[in-house]
């Protein structure tokens, strides 16, 4: 049984008189009442930082409201390349931070003969590791120790770690800590517990402040230098940074199964930034979680090299071996990991991917991702319908700040586009000729045959007009997924419309779709900034009537919208901004991702 | 890895069917004669065509085969799990119809020589055969119908078939009607294929069909067919819009999927 009552023992006949020691209500023995146990197993149970008599209120069992915290140490602090929770050395000052406390309260009048017996409950006892503090040292312990008269008279302080983050069904992150006094002969003084929980790893979502923006940088790539321009002017101009990933790296450069290395601008793919957090005194201690993505490229490397370090750890959680080339490898990428902002029942968000049928995340990835609690069970939106698969295709969130929510849901609008073109032509029959795709192609830049088509070529391709009524209805059953899960009322939509083309490429040869007018739900946003891709669209009187309306409609929200080409090297390839670029983001000081606690 | 090159020389359909891993006998059905005929590898026609079809474009549009080798190329350079024969499909498109000429070649496995693993090949031969599909030029359909008729992949004979149904003359629509009895193991394809034949006997036989099905998916499917050749959207083109067969089509499936 998990829950385990705190008892107050009442030594009849005892030296020291009767005493109380009450596991509820704002008490706790205070070592200055004469006749009192002092001894008082303490945790942070209501998560402001620090050990008071206030922690005993609640703290046998971790829920919403209170419970204690530890953080999985995966960081660097000693930046010597090993995970400070594998070695069993506290790395100096910034790794003891990282520790969480377990305080075994002193009893300066305790009665010679008196003994201390500490326990630990839990399924996974290898993956907690404690510390014990003397002065500025703090050691391993290989268990917990045995109390002496000494030790309960002094006081002890303990350290706790997990030694990785939270990876699977088999362990919850809760573990229970028992104390045990007896005295000189034996008798029951006090038995006391308290559980804990490891941190839940959480992915800030899109509209969380962002502190910096990532883009891979191909220096030879004039078009790879538009995007990288437009994010240093934006990051520049509301103050946070941009990180520029030198792709060219022969570390973590993409290498195909044929040993082809390829610079990969997909940074959003590659890798995944999450946190863990545990409460502080004024401030949380804060670890960030590198997660490489798309395996078994080399791309993602990035983070063990580059991120891995003092208060950043890494996971890469994939199975072993890795089938890249099944169907379901595509949905393994960042581009298919979202996060539904922070609603009801969940104050920390939910995390959101795509997926379908037999075209399903890696098991270890779903196995690590359900087990973050705090955001957790995953919210899976139906991506089968998509080329690429990712559920950043379709749907994405930006800041809302005048409303209640404080965000809106963006969402592709297949049929508005069509209805827009033919509406085009309803007002004026000469539009019918109007450009879409001026000066592009499809395959390079010189010498290929144009991408150019008119609007009156669309409107005749019935294929294209099937594929995005069907598109149509994807989009209708990921926004009532979202009414329903997360309950959003149509008011919470931002409808951004482009079209969608078919392919064959289902392992039948069923069709999926990709963006064929650049997918602007697809876009990057961060701090009041929104950079989406240029349209192409038709232009009527010198405008892009597609560019327009997207437009107007997030800066209805008060977000600057920047438009970028990045036709050549993302959209033509099956990509657009967002997939290529990448945040690391804080989850605001207001949200207490335990408060989601499941 | 198997290679394009060593495995075909000849510029026959036959050789287009093998390299697409084509069964070697015909199968049964109302056009089983004419895809035999054009399927021997002695068939003077077919045989003819093909190799004429590309020595002609290769005079005429040189350009095209060159260009052909290079989207391929970056293809390959370019290949990832997430992001692949659509892309090379959407490129080999743009191509045109002058892209048939090399399109034609390299199915028929002359055109391009450097080998593939077979999954790329496989991805390649999709892209070929939507794109082929999406340029609607009328030589490449003897060749679209054989793949969609012998294929051994059930996916390019799905991609076959919606190629097929762009032009839906009267040999693709015979062909398709042909293979989509329930028991034939193309039946999917054709399906898929009569879905997306904007004629009026592929709504009367998808009508038919969804009658007599029993297999609960495969009625949905054919519901599915259904509601994509009777789209008002479909019929909403400015050339269609008051096209006769449209309107008969999309009484004859509402009479099928409408309330009774």
């Amino acid at each position: 049984m998990r829950r385990t009552v705190a008892i107050a023992w009442l030594l009849a006949g005892c030296e020291a008189g009767p005493y109380r020691h009450e596991a509820t209500g704002d008490g706790g023995p205070d070592p200055t009442d004469a006749g009192v146990i002092a001894n008082d197993l303490r945790v942070d149970t209501d998560r402001d930082g620090r050990l008071t008599r206030a922690d005993d209120v609640g703290e046998e069992t971790w829920e919403a409201e209170g419970g204690a915290i530890f953080l999985a140490n995966v960081d660097d602090d000693d930046d010597d390349g090993i995970a400070d929770a594998v070695d069993a050395i506290v790395n100096g000052e910034a790794d003891a931070r990282d520790l969480a406390h377990v305080e075994i309260t002193a009893w300066p009048s305790a009665p010679e003969g008196t003994t201390g017996t500490l326990s630990l409950v839990t399924v996974a006892p290898s993956r907690v590791r404690f510390f014990r503090q003397a002065g500025a040292t703090w050691t391993a312990l290989a268990a917990l120790p045995a109390l002496t008269t000494a030790d309960l008279q002094g006081g002890v302080t303990l350290g706790v770690e997990g030694t990785a983050l939270l990876s699977d069904s088999l362990w919850d992150g809760r573990i229970e800590i028992g104390l045990a006094v007896t005295d000189a002969a034996g008798a029951a003084l006090l038995e006391e517990t308290v559980e804990m929980r490891q941190a839940s790893m959480v992915i800030a979502w899109n509209s969380a402040p962002t502190t910096i923006v990532h883009v891979s940088d191909l220096g030879w790539n004039a078009d790879n230098q538009i995007l990288r321009d437009a994010v240093q002017q934006a990051t520049d101009d509301v103050g946070i940074l941009h990180w520029f990933i030198n792709s060219g790296d022969d570390d973590y450069v993409y290498v195909d199964p044929d040993g082809f290395r390829i610079a990969d601008q997909w940074t959003q793919d590659f890798f995944e930034m999450g946190a863990t957090y545990m409460p502080g005194d004024g401030v949380w201690q804060r670890l960030g979680v590198g997660i490489r993505l798309k395996p078994p490229q080399n791309s993602g490397y990035f983070v063990e090299k580059e991120i891995f370090g003092i208060d950043n750890g890494h996971v890469y959680p994939f199975s072993d071996p890795y089938d890249g080339w099944r169907d379901g490898a595509s949905l393994d990428y960042g581009g298919n990991l979202e996060v539904v902002p922070p609603h009801e029942g969940y104050p920390a968000g939910r995390i959101l991917a795509g997926t379908h049928g037999n075209r399903l995340l890696d098991p270890v990835l779903e196995a690590f991702l359900q087990a973050q609690y705090a955001q957790a069970p995953i919210l899976e939106a139906d991506t089968n319908w998509l080329v690429v698969g990712h559920i950043d295709e379709a749907v994405g969130f930006v800041e809302d700040p005048l409303s209640e929510r404080g965000w809106k849901a963006t969402l592709t609008a297949p049929r508005e586009a069509w209805a827009m073109l033919e509406g085009l032509v309803e007002d004026d029959p000469d539009n019918a000729d109007l450009v879409l795709f001026n000066g592009l192609y499809f395959w390079t830049d010189t010498g290929f045959p144009s991408a150019e088509i008119t609007v009156g070529e669309i409107l005749e391709d019935v294929d294209l007009a099937a594929a995005n009524e069907e598109a149509q209805g994807h989009a209708d059953d990921i926004k009532a997924l979202l009414m329903t899960e997360a309950g959003l009322v149509e008011g919470d939509f931002v409808y951004l419309p482009f079209l969608w083309e078919p392919y064959g490429s289902g392992p039948s040869g069923e069709l999926r779709q990709v963006a064929y007018i650049p997918g602007t739900v697809n876009l990057l946003t961060f701090n009041g900034v929104a950079m989406l891709p240029e349209p192409f669209g038709p232009r009527v009187g010198g405008e892009d009537v597609f560019e327009r309306v997207t437009r107007d409609r997030l800066e209805a929200l008060g977000l600057d919208v920047r438009f970028v080409d990045n036709w050549n090297l993302y959209h033509r390839l099956l990509g657009e901004v967002h997939c290529g670029t990448q945040t690391d983001r804080t989850i605001p000081r207001e949200t207490a991702w335990w408060d989601s606690a499941r | 890895m198997v290679g394009f090159g060593p495995m075909i020389r000849a510029f026959t359909l036959a050789c287009v069917l093998a390299l697409l891993g084509c069964e070697a006998a015909p199968e049964p059905g109302r056009h089983a004669e004419a895809v035999s005929a054009a399927v021997t590898p002695t068939g003077p026609a077919v045989d003819v065509d093909v190799r004429s079809i590309v020595r002609a474009e290769r005079a005429a549009h040189p350009d095209a085969f060159e260009l052909f080798d290079r989207i391929v190329r970056e293809w390959l350079d370019r290949r990832d799990v997430a992001r692949n024969e659509a892309l090379l499909s959407r490129g080999l498109r743009d191509l045109g119809d002058a892209g048939v000429g090399p399109m034609l070649d390299a199915v028929a496995g002359t055109g391009f020589a450097q080998p593939l693993d077979a999954r790329t090949q496989a991805a390649m031969h999709t892209a070929l055969v939507e794109a082929l599909g999406r340029i609607e030029d009328p030589r490449a359909l003897p060749a679209l119908r054989a793949i969609f008729e012998r294929a051994e992949q059930q996916s390019v004979r799905t991609v076959a078939a919606r190629a097929i149904a762009r032009t839906c003359g009267d040999l693709e629509l015979d062909l398709l009607l042909a293979h989509a009895e329930h028991a034939h193991p193309n039946a999917d394809a054709a399906i898929e294929g009569l879905g997306r034949c904007l004629r009026l006997p592929a709504a009367e036989r998808l009508v038919a069909l969804h009658e007599s099905a029993q297999d609960p998916a495969r009625k949905a499917a054919i519901a599915s067919a259904l509601r994509r050749i009777s789209s008002d959207l479909v019929w909403r083109a400015p050339s269609r819009r008051n096209d006769p067969e449209g309107a008969e089509i999309r009484k004859v499936v509402a009479r099928a999927l409408g309330p009774r």
